[in-house]
């Protein structure tokens, strides 16, 4: 019983020395994801904005918060941007399907339901990705690491991300027919091809 | 609410607040969320849309990212039509025990 107690501490040991040494670059891969969602002409405002703000945040998890935050606020910027266009084209017709609705209006809850949902499954293919590039970075250079620890956990995060997307995609479908918005709207950056193909390509 | 007007939020209120007491040169949007507690998540949307309805303006801050060896912070400020409407906000929003320093 001690024994197991011991290599359990040790692995749990391993475990956090290794996400702590992947925490910075996991939260620079997030603030991409998140810059890449935005509306093209504020890439590079938002790209270098939020690398000053990452930088003047002191701790890695903090870090990693504030990077999810990030793309949080991506998707709500170009949610924002997107409403705004139409708007404009739309006039008085789009102000009677949304902001009647209210602050506290269904449609609201809807589309922040739809975002934050969007924004985790993107965060969580961010996980899948770093999983993946140490995987492969550690065959290529022979490094000893777990291979199979890892297999196991790009192939578990690939397959969460991919229900949470479908999950998502039903609950969009179901949405834009209640309240009347376009599931096109809240198109996503995630790949579901390249997650089957990173599950495909571990055996 | 005109169409153009952000919407009045207690994180809206606490970054209006907190801009509105901010040095002539601005506050970054690190410096905001360090000061009010609001996650990036929310204090960047806020931002945006407060600068969009021209509450705020925002430039980059005067240094060489190279000779720092960082990248350069926005500054935020509360422009003359902000304030106004800040203020406008703050009374009906806060009780007078509660108003800000410049309202008191």
């Amino acid at each position: 019983m001690g024994i197991v107690t011991l290599i359990d501490a040790v692995i749990a040991k391993l475990v956090a020395d290794e996400i702590k040494a992947r925490l910075p670059r996991l939260s620079r891969s997030i603030i991409k994801c998140a810059v890449g969602r935005l509306p093209v002409e504020q890439r590079a405002r938002y790209g270098e904005e939020w690398e000053a703000h990452l930088l003047a945040t002191d701790g890695d998890l903090s870090q990693l918060v504030c990077s999810v935050g990030f793309l949080h606020a991506a998707l709500r910027i170009t949610a924002a941007e997107g409403r705004k266009a139409r708007g404009s084209r739309v006039g008085a017709e789009k102000s009677k399907s949304s902001e009647l609705a209210g602050p506290e209006g269904g449609i609201t809850q809807a589309r922040k339901l739809v975002v934050e949902m969007l924004a985790k499954n993107e965060a969580q293919q961010a996980i899948t990705e770093e999983f993946m590039s140490k995987l492969q970075s550690a065959k290529e250079s022979g490094k000893r690491i777990d291979k199979e620890w890892m297999k196991k956990q790009v192939r578990a995060q690939a397959g969460m991300t991919l229900e949470a997307m479908e999950q998502t995609r039903q609950l969009v479908i179901s949405l834009s027919g209640v309240y009347n918005f376009d599931p096109a709207e809240f198109a996503s950056e995630v790949d579901p091809d390249r997650l089957r193909d990173m599950i495909n390509g571990l055996d | 609410m005109a169409p153009n007007e952000p919407r009045i939020t207690g994180p809206t209120l606490k970054i209006i607040g907190q801009l509105m007491s901010a040095p002539l040169k601005g506050l970054s949007g690190a410096d905001v969320a360090k000061a009010t507690g609001v996650a990036s998540g929310t204090l960047y949307p806020v931002l945006f849309r407060l600068e969009k309805a021209g509450w705020l303006e925002s430039e980059w801050e005067s240094v060489d990212p190279s000779e720092v060896g960082r990248p350069r912070r926005r500054l935020y400020r509360v422009t003359s039509v902000g304030a106004e409407k800040s203020r406008a906000v703050f009374r009906e929003f806060i009780p007078s025990v509660a108003r800000p320093a410049w309202e008191l």
